[in-house]
């Protein structure tokens, strides 16, 4: 945990926090209605109740009965088939004695009882309108389910968010926000705060507008919606907005900075993940790339496309934003985690946010001010010759730019980007970031399109070429104060496209595309066991204890997504979900 | 192509579409919330629209265009090596590169289409009607605004890549009596 949401500002967040200790689970009868401590992590260990383990996403657990010294003796114990093929990213739950899945499109729902491992307590199967498989990009994935009050709340491809009443499955309400045949989908996953359930949607290749939403967790209401184009009022940039470089700074940069009213079609969606820090009473949520891909339609820095925001959850407003790639030409969306830590930099504490970019820089930024601290690349790249850190801009190579009538021959990293949204975790023993990285390039040219609803607004070609280096995937060990690599452990063959968990056991849990899941040592990067799996893992790995008071480590195997399309050699293994539960 | 048909045909699946929209409200003590607001209300831009083709409709969605094209009937540009480049460019045009691959060999969204596997069929006439009638996760319905003579453009791109086969000869299966009420011929289905 870190030292930095030692404290609570907010009463408000007090009272969720009526701590239930999982693993003394007699104290928890009446429908498993303990409140997990989602800032007090270590409070509340054996639970795992948001998908990024703590509103800093940090994805560490303090659990340490499976430890660097054991894990070789890591087995499987009990396994459970989703019955859906398509890419499965999420990470599963666990609050109480029970734990909850969500599948891809449909979007079907399980409760699992972990009293009796591998056995449905209830399942809810919502009908999403079918025409949402037509619409979504890169397969018709769920990123993630969240829960509070006794409700699991998540989105629908079909741009509905529910909740369902996590004791019985039976759906207390549904939102509509979008509609569909305009190319607009939801994938991401909710975050609730405040008794706000925080949504954005998805569709940046298809001509969508980027927004983020608020709903009311008891009602499902529409409390406020922000949107990350267009004029300053839409997109909630007020006279308290403080951004911290100039090239951020004007009036109605969202829709001046694009021709004419580009900004209507210009993506810039919010598919990715939302963390929180309680103290400043601010989220942090990333953007995609702008629409269309063929930057020559929309001269201009094409804000807030590629972007990082930091809002007031309780009216949407915004405290401060910086562009990661203006005026992006390469599919380099800002949508990846930001993992709050505070850390001993320049003599004192900084707040501060991490941010892994498809662009291919980890950034290590003061989260209270949107300043930057330390940006280096993580992977290949030669699109860029740095981040001026006086002016916060990107040093851009004219010569790698993708335009119209023309090919551009070896740009990295490719549309992927270093990292896409596959989570990283952050181990507060180690001091450590743990990336999954992937190491592509590509050739792209772009050709005209014009807006046509419910079809892809791209206008590009871009064609992926091996990386220097003659590895495709990296689980790369960051340190974040200096934003350098302490040690790498590569994948010749694969792009790395899964979550990470790292434990107080000094382990790193993650995955490959051809069903490798892996525990390495976390000061060292020594692989300590592995295991194959039926499918590749493009999901995120979590720990629990279970009531037998056992430590388990669980990950959803089914390959698909952006990833899927890597995995389609003759030697993968196929799709399909499962989940695996493994211990000691 | 009977188009005062296919915009009667719109219609009605707009009619349906509204008609299964409210049902699904229609869920005991749920609450449904639609606060779309302007992102849905608001117009798409103008499609500036390939020569001779309709406006842009919204949600071309198949269901709302019926081919009555008869199974057998093969594409009049067959031969015709320019309506091959023309209908490239409509392919481009349309933002199919997106969905099927820049060079129609499969994207993230849509099949490959110079693969020999046709779930709807390889021939021109079924091709075609693929186009004009929309198919599901995804393909729209281009019948409603674009020519005949473009459909068979794209028709003769498909071709080119080498995927497409010869006209299926339909299959008079008699059963049940079709008179009454026995299965539909191939060419006169419904959406």
């Amino acid at each position: 945990m870190t030292p930095m949401l030692a404290t609570f500002r907010d009463q408000r967040l007090r009272a969720a926090a009526a701590v239930c200790a999982i693993g003394a689970l007699a104290t928890c009868t009446r429908s498993e209605a303990a409140e997990v401590d989602l800032v007090h992590r270590d409070r509340t260990p054996g639970a795992w109740a948001i998908q990024g383990s703590d509103y800093a996403l940090t994805r560490y657990s303090a659990l340490n009965q499976i430890t660097t010294a054991n894990v070789s003796r890591l087995k499987t114990a009990w396994t459970f088939s989703t019955g859906y093929t398509h890419g499965h990213e999420g990470t599963p739950l666990v609050i109480g004695k029970t734990m909850y899945l969500v599948t891809p499109f449909p979007d079907k729902a399980y409760a699992l009882d972990l009293t009796r491992p591998g056995t449905v307590k209830w399942s809810h199967t919502p009908a999403p309108n079918p025409w949402a498989e037509g619409v979504a990009c890169c397969d018709v994935v769920n990123r993630g389910w969240a829960y509070a009050d006794g409700k699991l709340v998540y989105n629908l491809l079909d741009d509905r968010t529910i909740a369902l009443d996590a004791s019985s499955g039976k759906q207390i309400w549904e939102t509509k926000l979008a509609d569909v045949n305009r190319g607009i989908t939801m994938t991401m996953a909710p975050l609730i705060v405040n008794g706000k359930v925080i949504v954005g949607n998805s569709g940046g290749e298809m001509g969508a507008r980027g927004w983020i939403a608020a709903l009311d967790l008891g009602s499902g209401k529409l409390l406020w919606r922000a949107y990350t184009t267009g004029p300053d009022s839409d997109v909630k940039i007020t006279a308290n907005t403080r951004n911290f470089y100039s090239n951020d700074r004007g009036r109605d940069l969202g829709a001046t900075s694009w021709p004419n009213d580009a900004w209507k079609h210009g993506g810039a969606t919010v598919w990715g993940w939302i963390s929180y820090d309680p103290e400043l009473n601010l989220i942090y949520h990333g953007t995609s790339n702008p629409g269309p891909w063929n930057g020559d339609q929309r001269p201009g820095d094409n804000k807030w496309s590629s972007s990082v925001f930091a809002r007031n959850p309780d009216n949407g407003e915004v405290k401060w934003v910086y562009q990661f790639t203006p005026h992006d030409m390469w599919d380099y969306d800002g949508v990846n985690e930001n993992i709050l830590a505070d850390l001993p930099m320049g003599g004192r504490t900084r707040k501060v946010l991490m941010h892994f970019d498809r662009n291919g820089y980890g950034y290590t930024m003061d989260r209270a001010t949107g300043e930057i601290l330390a940006a280096n690349p993580f992977v290949a790249q030669n699109w860029s010759r740095g981040i001026d850190l006086r002016t916060g801009a990107p040093i851009v190579v004219a010569e790698k730019g993708a335009h119209q009538g023309t090919m551009t021959n070896d740009i990295c990293p490719s549309t992927s980007g270093g990292k896409d949204e596959e989570p990283a975790a952050y181990s507060p023993r180690t001091g450590l970031v743990y990336i999954p990285a992937i190491n592509v390039c590509m050739n792209k040219g772009e050709h005209q399109v014009q807006y046509i609803a419910g079809t892809p607004y791209m206008g590009s070609n871009f064609p992926a070429i091996p990386a220097p280096g003659g590895f495709k995937g990296a689980l790369i060990a960051w340190d974040p104060k200096t934003a350098k690599e302490v040690w790498s452990v590569k994948d010749a063959n694969y792009p790395l496209y899964s979550g990470v968990l790292t434990t107080a056991g000094d382990l790193v849990f993650y995955g490959t595309l051809d069903g490798v899941f892996r525990a390495l040592d976390a000061r060292t990067g020594q692989v300590l066991w592995q295991q194959q799996l039926g499918s590749g893992i493009i999901g995120g790995p979590m720990t629990y204890v279970g009531p037998d008071g056992k430590q388990y480590v669980a990950v959803l195997s089914g390959v698909g997504g952006v990833g899927g399309v890597y995995a389609k050699t003759p030697t993968a293994p196929p799709t399909g979900g499962m989940l695996y539960v493994f211990s000691l | 192509m009977r188009r005062d048909g296919a915009a009667k045909t719109l219609t009605m699946a707009m009619a349906v579409l509204l008609a299964l929209t409210l049902a699904g409200c229609q869920h005991d003590k749920v609450v449904y919330n639609d606060d779309a607001g302007d992102l849905a209300s608001a117009p798409p831009p103008p499609l500036p629209a390939p020569s001779g083709a309709a406006a842009t409709p919204e949600g071309p969605y198949p269901g709302v265009a019926v081919s009555a094209l008869e199974v057998t009937t093969t594409n009049p540009d067959n031969g015709d090596s320019s309506a091959v480049g023309r209908g490239r460019q409509l392919f481009v045009a349309l933002n199919c590169t997106g969905c099927h691959g820049f060079e129609a060999k499969a994207g993230l969204m849509a099949p490959n289409l110079a693969d020999g596997y046709w779930r709807y069929g390889g021939s021109d006439a079924e091709v075609f009607n693929s186009i004009y009638e929309g198919r599901a996760k995804g393909m729209p319905a281009w019948g409603v605004f674009l020519s005949q003579n473009q459909i068979w453009e794209l028709v003769s791109y498909i071709r080119s890549l080498g995927g497409m086969t010869g006209p299926r000869v339909p299959t008079q299966v008699n059963v049940n009596n079709a008179a009454a009420g026995g299965p539909t011929p191939h060419n006169k289905r419904q959406p």
